[in-house]
């Protein structure tokens, strides 16, 4: 019984398609969970190619696809293996991996489908002397990337989390194993201030690697707002160019236009979309459709209106919609009028005034202000998704008001998960922790 | 002259909790066994504390009880007071310790091991071993000679300890006994590498020197389980520790001395233990804290000796003498001994298979303190398995090895010889990841049936083992099957435990998984209920309240095992593995793990290092296959 692993196999950035691979026992039941084709793919034949649409857990459609079936032993790996070859982009492939991670696949460690090929004997000792030189240069990539550069950032503050765990985990201990020296009592008060603690840490740190991805992977901005604010000129005023007609006419944006430009360096794609309104001609209609879509997808949103004047209730409505997602507001058309909101960029697309501030803004709501930007690559997001779960079971078990040792189950679990382990157990290092801060024994 | 040497299948060298264990389990699995010991009225003593189990220790006696080993049923003969710890927590780390009287203990075992077929005990000093033609041959202090085809070492601190006191020093053993003087030169002769740790005990005094009525007393535990499953009926309490306190003036006494306190002279060279550190130790690394407690705990029955506990030092006798009567309740004490620090020499035990034998000298098996460790317990934990082993060997028989997920004695083992020890290594809850499944109340559910098939458990002990389980599984089976439909009773009686009431009808089983609600507190709603044994209901409630944690734990287990099962084998060459970093190989060259998931425990060796590994093991196999 081995575990079934998954990863995008195709590079990463924009291609026509992106494949993700899908490697173990359960491959089919999982891909199965999120592939709606004509037949299950635990009944396809094995070399067979099927067409149909990924969704994720809520039942969202994702993309279309096409996915091929390989079943053991005649796969890459020697195991069930289902080939998701999408559409091509960042984001659509990320939310498909997402989705095969969430339906119970894991994420592959580096190198890990051709192990499991060549130790399912899919390849000869030939070939398998050139994975050694794979996994070999694994050893100082892992060491060295895993600690400095993939982890960069994260592994401090991952690093502060883990031995506050360490700590806690060390007092829990020293009670149980000292219980007649109250010196290591700790109240549960502490371990649910501490527990709840390390969760937030680690919740900011998957919220600032979710945003250190749009760094290396590109970030969608939608420029929204209602008709005729102004939106396709600062599109135009953004790219330096006219790439989005622009007349006095509301409504005139109907498709949405994309134009990218690069911001302090995060590649960011422009999304001009139609005013959004009640409209009533048809084709306005599925503009204003389109860019609801359109916003729901984009990473954050530039939300135009007017200077000098209050929001309309149509304009709180969207910004309801936007939910929270970041947005910046933009107030437009300053050649015509003064603004005193403070929470506004001030700008006049038509004399090209305020792009800078603008840009400025957009840069800064994608995380670039080095505090709270991580770059995470899959497994570390994984990781620390794994030690926020295990720290709330363990949360739930103090709740339960079961004895508090019972916690460190979980823990334990938590520790190990936020460490990179080399030979040294989590055991060994509560141990320590323990005799280093607790005047404890006979 | 080769026909007058005295023959034996195996000897063991020492006398102690190691040595009793290694020699009783050597002779019942049908092996002529010799026992060596300094001084035969030693047997079994405990120089230092007068008490049996404790955290994580206790949990090793049910594991040797469970596995037909004798320190239980010596420990519950001569209790006279028992505790379980840790009550108030979870059940992985309830503890049994229980206080002894140290003589009686001491006569009982040596009576055991008198009363044993096959073994014989001998007061003697082995000065030499040597291994010629598969033998060992042993020449003790009177120049005769012993044979033996297997040997284990065992002797605790007796080598070339060296006792002090303040700025006396002098050779001696534990208690005032000789030490063994010329065993080192002669191990390290065979190519045994030896450390030098050291360790110490508090002072003795006299009862009538305590007022124990300025003192808090601690009672024993009425109606707790015994140490071996075997003893139906404990014995009563039948004394009082009491608990008192250092305070300023006996810290600024020792403060005042520590410039004639040996640990910070460095006159002493040993390391000493962290979770037994002398009251110097606590009172300079701890600096802020006001007080420490001191336990004084009896000595026996028979005896007005008494222990304190919480205060191991080695400083000047004068200096002691001052410290005790600084603190309330000790003011008029009387020293009967003093306490000391003792060192002496200890394996590495890197050297040592997860058998407890040497790497490259079959036959040779060391255990107890001797291999590093510290406490009564570890050391007859090893003496058990050194025992066991030893005669499997002799017979051809593959050695018993545990693993970490199946008692704290494998733990205690793959500690010792995966990632040896600095410092004399002591069992802790902490130190078992499985702690959970590790619980003293199921040792023998662990490990009852191992030791039926070693021989150590007799077939009466083993089917009434079988039937406990049944007992236990078939009441977990009935309760799961009673569904309690809300009524005015059940829900009166829930709020009154504080818990939250039901409005649909609950299993039985789910109301036990709420923490505060016990077994027997089910009973009124429970008519139907068998009256079975309490450790075989104890045991159903513990399994169903646990069971969400149990299960984690035991997926966890099946991850390790994985790794623990592909094994490496001794012969390994690790130079014939490309792609190994350099300093992984040196150390899987030094260890040489037994297998994959050791291997993955030893400092150095990355997760890297070990997929290189997997890979090789993979491809030799399938080479192999064709």
């Amino acid at each position: 019984m081995t575990d079934t692993i998954c990863a995008v196999s195709t590079p990463r950035g924009k291609g026509a398609v992106s494949i993700i691979r899908v490697s173990g026992d359960d491959a089919f039941e999982i891909c199965d969970k999120l592939f709606f084709g004509k037949k299950k793919l635990a009944n396809a034949a094995s070399h067979s190619v099927h067409f149909g649409r990924v969704g994720n857990e809520a039942g969202e459609a994702i993309d279309e696809c096409l996915v091929s079936v390989f079943v053991a032993p005649t796969s890459f790996t020697g195991e069930n293996v289902c080939e998701i070859a999408c559409h091509g982009g960042i984001l659509v492939t990320q939310k498909v991996l997402d989705a095969v991670i969430a339906a119970g696949a894991r994420i592959a460690e580096p190198g890990e489908f051709t192990k499991r090929a060549f130790l399912m004997g899919k390849l000869t000792l030939t070939q398998a002397e050139s994975i050694k030189d794979v996994i070999d240069a694994q050893t100082s990539a892992a060491l060295e990337a895993a600690t400095k550069r993939l982890w960069g950032a994260l592994s401090k503050p991952i690093e502060e989390i883990r031995r506050s765990l360490v700590r806690l985990a060390a007092a829990i201990g020293a009670a149980a194993d000292f219980p007649e020296e109250n010196a290591a009592d700790f109240a549960h008060e502490d371990i649910r201030a501490i527990l709840q603690r390390a969760r937030d840490g680690i919740e900011k740190l998957l919220c600032g690697a979710k945003r250190g991805a749009f760094l290396r992977n590109g970030a969608k901005v939608a420029i929204v707002g209602v008709p005729n604010t102004g939106k396709s000129s600062i599109l135009n005023a953004l790219v330096e160019q006219n790439r989005a007609i622009v007349t006095a006419q509301p409504g005139t944006t109907r498709d949405i236009v994309e134009e990218s430009i690069e911001i302090d360096g995060v590649p960011v794609c422009l999304g001009d979309t139609a005013g959004i309104r009640a409209a009533d001609d048809a084709v306005e209609k599925i503009g204003v459709e389109m860019a609801r879509e359109y916003i729901k997808n984009a990473a954050m949103c530039i939300f135009v209106t007017e200077a000098g004047r209050e929001l309309t209730e149509e304009e709180n409505e969207l910004l309801k919609e936007i939910g929270d997602k970041p947005v910046i507001t933009v107030a437009n058309k300053t050649d015509l009028c003064g603004d005193e909101r403070e929470n506004a960029v001030k700008a006049s697309a038509l004399e090209r005034r305020g792009m800078e501030e603008l840009k400025s803004a957009i840069s800064k709501a994608l995380g670039d202000s080095s505090q709270d930007v991580y770059i995470a690559n899959e497994r570390v997001r994984s990781s620390l998704n794994g030690a926020k779960e295990a720290i709330c079971r363990a949360q739930k078990t103090i709740e339960g008001e079961f004895p508090e040792d019972v916690a460190m189950v979980d823990i334990a679990d938590a520790i190990e998960l936020l460490g990179v382990s080399d030979g040294k157990s989590v055991s060994e290092e509560i141990v320590d922790t323990v005799f280093a801060e607790f005047c404890l024994g006979k | 002259m080769e026909n007058e040497i005295e023959k034996f299948d195996i000897a063991v060298i020492g006398g102690g909790h190691a040595g009793c264990e290694a020699a009783l389990a050597a002779a019942r699995l049908n092996k002529t066994c010799v026992m060596f010991t300094i001084n035969l009225d030693a047997v079994g003593n405990m120089p230092c504390n007068p008490s049996i189990g404790g955290t994580a220790k206790g949990h090793l006696v049910r594991e040797i009880d469970a596995l037909g080993g004798e320190m239980g049923k010596a420990a519950d003969a001569a209790m006279i007071q028992r505790r379980m710890l840790n009550m108030g927590k979870g059940p992985a780390v309830h503890s049994l310790r229980a206080q002894e009287d140290r003589a009686r203990y001491r006569i009982d075992m040596k009576r055991r091991l008198e009363q044993q077929q096959n073994l014989m005990l001998r007061q003697a000093e082995v000065i030499d071993i040597e291994k010629k033609d598969g033998f060992f041959y042993l020449t003790i202090h009177t120049n005769v000679v012993y044979r033996a085809a297997s040997v284990i070492i065992a002797t605790g601190t007796y080598l070339e300890g060296r006792v002090i006191v303040g700025e006396t020093s002098y050779p001696s053993g534990p208690d005032g006994m000789f030490p063994s003087r010329r065993l080192s030169g002669a191990l390290r002769k065979m190519g045994i590498s030896l450390m030098r740790f050291k360790t110490g005990t508090p002072a003795r005094i006299h009862r009538r020197g305590i007022d124990v009525s300025v003192m808090e007393e601690q009672k024993g535990d009425e109606d707790i389980t015994a140490f071996s499953f075997e003893t139906e009926k404990p014995k009563d309490n039948a004394v009082s520790c009491f608990l008192t306190y250092t305070n300023k003036k006996t810290h600024d006494i020792i403060r005042a001395n520590l410039d004639r306190s040996p640990l910070f002279s460095g006159m002493i060279d040993g390391v000493g233990p962290r979770y037994c550190p002398s009251i110097e130790d606590k009172v300079v690394r701890f600096a802020d804290k006001e007080r420490h407690q001191l336990f004084i705990e009896p000595m026996g029955i028979d005896t007005e000796e008494m222990y304190v506990q919480g205060m191991s030092s080695s400083l000047p006798e004068d200096v002691q003498k001052e410290m005790l009567h600084s603190v309330k309740g000790l003011e008029n004490a009387q020293i009967m001994r003093c306490a000391y620090a003792i060192e002496y020499d200890c394996a590495d035990p890197t050297q040592l298979k997860a058998s407890l034998e040497f790497k490259g000298i079959p036959n040779l098996y060391g255990a107890g303190q001797f291999n590093g460790t510290s406490g009564y317990e570890e050391a007859a934990a090893q003496g058990l398995m050194a025992g066991i082993n030893a005669a499997r060997a002799l017979d051809k028989k593959a050695p018993v090895i545990l693993g970490r997920d199946e008692a704290y004695i494998g733990v205690l083992i793959d500690d010792l010889v995966t990632k040896g020890t600095r410092e004399p290594y002591r069992m802790m809850t902490s130190r078992a990841e499985y702690r959970l499944l590790l619980r003293q109340d199921n040792a023998d559910a662990r490990l009852t049936r191992k030791g039926y098939e070693i021989g150590l458990i007799s077939r009466e002990r083993y089917e009434a083992f079988l039937q406990k389980e049944q007992d236990i599984e078939n009441e977990i089976r009935r309760i799961s099957q009673i569904t309690l439909p809300p009524s005015a009773a059940i829900n009166a009686w829930l709020e009154s435990c504080g818990e939250s009431t039901i409005s649909t009808g609950v299993k039985m089983t789910e109301l036990l998984r709420r923490p505060a609600i016990s077994y027997d507190m089910l009973a009124p709603f429970d008519s139907k209920r068998p009256v079975l044994p309490k450790a075989v209901t104890r045991e159903a409630e513990v399994r169903v309240q646990y069971e969400g944690y149990i299960n984690r734990q035991k997926a966890a287990v099946e991850r390790f095992r994985k790794n623990e099962e592909l094994s490496l084998g001794e012969d390994f060459d690790y130079d014939a593995v490309y792609g190994l970093r350099i300093e992984a190989r040196e150390k899987l060259m030094k260890f040489r793990p037994e297998n994959i998931g050791q291997a993955s425990r030893i400092s150095g060796v990355s997760p890297a290092d070990i997929g290189v590994l997997l890979i090789y093991l993979e491809a030799r196999r399938r080479e192999k296959g064709r």
